[in-house]
């Protein structure tokens, strides 16, 4: 029983000694962590610009997909704002006449932000003029 | 604490160890299941078994082998007298958490009989995880007192706690705390809801509000019960050593856990560091309680 009560003695004698080194560096950069996170955030607090959601829509691939065709895209937001329950549509257009039309929602689009999607098509979008466009959102 | 034994003490033991075992077995299993009865049945955490990126999946499972047999170093299923016994004390735990898991969410319905096998696997190696350090942490909490040998040593009681007094055993257990409440957290919806919805400025205020819960928890800590130090050790030294470097712990954490699940991917650096500060937030509670509780 002593044995042991001499032990926690000493441990917290050796906790009260100058501390390692190496616990410095751990908390040097703990803070050099912390403070440039909390700082970035900070920053942009202060210069806070509270644009509305702005969206572009890039088609980046299409391939034959089974029955019919797949069109891959990447939908970006350059706004501040995020986007949630964003509606976009493709539409694939001969001249005037709408051909065929698919929609596709994103549950929340940050700012800044991209995230990538895809259009079913039963015709090959390549050989129509495709029209993508966003429809609406909601504030998160 | 090595004592020699006479041969037929080292077989009453040895027989008294292997029905310990099983009693331990079952401590375990009611540990796994407790820590991770709430992911079990968090809807988004079934899905992220298969759709998140087989690497960062397999990472984050290789990863809790050694986090496993660290906490096995600190604790322990039974008294474990060096690394070897340690990791198996860890693929124990993970075997635990896996069979627990895997009959919890068969029942559940999550998972049946004629799944894929990627579907079956994915669904359960991600629960694995939380149920596996219950299961070690359980063995700790509910077990170790309970050792009725009539030679047990005192000091092995000394011992553990002497290993949970380091500063890396601190350090290590906050990391513990912290990666299992972001675990529990970061699979939902609401971390990134909230990310979005709310100002920057709020954002910042959470980051400083929890450095300061941290900071408050460190001293409950440290002057729990009786144990009050006399040596003078500053204000600034502690708060830089166990504060800072466990918040900071706390954001690695949730930053690591968010982005095993995916859920950094084309974010622009600012919308991560929200993300982060908002997880950072249960992480920081659950680094502290670490420390607390266990």
């Amino acid at each position: 029983m002593a044995k042991s009560q001499e032990k926690k003695k000493a441990k917290r004698a050796e906790l009260s000694e100058s501390t390692p080194a190496l616990e410095w560096i751990f908390a040097i950069s703990g803070m050099v962590l912390v403070v440039m996170m909390l700082s970035f955030i900070g920053y942009n607090a202060l210069k806070e610009d509270e644009t509305p959601p702005e969206i572009v829509i890039k088609s980046t691939a299409i391939k034959a997909n089974g029955s019919g065709f797949l069109m891959q895209i990447q939908v970006e937001n350059n706004g501040a704002t995020t986007a949630a329950a964003l509606n976009v549509e493709g539409k694939l257009m001969d001249g005037d006449k709408e051909v065929e039309a698919s929609t596709l929602t994103f549950d929340y689009l940050p700012a800044h932000s991209r995230r990538e999607g895809g259009f079913f098509f039963a015709k090959d979008p390549r050989s129509f003029k495709v029209e993508l466009r966003p429809l609406g959102y909601q504030e998160p | 604490m090595n004592k020699a034994l006479t041969s037929s003490q080292i077989k009453a033991r040895k027989k008294r160890c292997n029905a310990q075992f099983i009693v331990g077995l079952g401590r375990a299993s009611a540990g796994a299941v407790i820590f991770s009865l709430p992911l079990l049945m968090t809807m988004e955490m079934w899905n992220l078994g298969f759709y998140i990126e087989p690497l960062r999946r397999a990472l984050m499972i290789v990863l809790s082998i050694p986090l496993l047999i660290g906490l096995s170093h600190v604790f322990g299923f039974e008294e474990t007298f060096g690394w070897q016994d340690d990791t198996i004390d860890a693929f124990v735990a993970l075997t635990v958490g896996f069979f627990c898991s895997a009959i919890i969410l068969y029942i559940l319905g999550v998972i049946k009989g004629d799944n894929s096998g990627q579907e079956l696997f994915g669904k359960i190696e991600l629960q694995m995880i939380p149920a596996s350090i219950g299961a070690l942490l359980a063995q700790s909490q509910l077990g170790s007192r309970d050792r009725s040998d009539g030679d047990e040593d005192p000091d092995d009681n000394a011992a553990t706690e002497e290993k949970t007094t380091t500063y890396w055993g601190e350090i290590f257990l906050m990391a513990v705390g912290s990666l299992f409440l972001s675990l529990s957290i970061a699979p939902t919806e609401e971390v990134i809801l909230i990310a979005f919805s709310i100002t920057k400025w709020q954002g910042f205020q959470l980051g400083i509000l929890s450095l300061m819960l941290m900071h408050a928890f460190v001293y409950v800590v440290d002057f729990r019960g009786s144990e009050k130090p006399e040596h003078p050790v500053s204000r600034g030294s502690i708060f830089l050593r166990f504060t800072v470097v466990g918040y900071a712990l706390a954001l690695l954490t949730g930053f690591f856990v968010l982005w095993v699940f995916g859920r950094t991917t084309g974010m622009s650096a600012l919308e991560i560091s929200m993300i982060t500060v908002v997880l950072g937030f249960p992480s920081a509670v659950g680094a502290s309680a670490a420390r607390l509780i266990i």
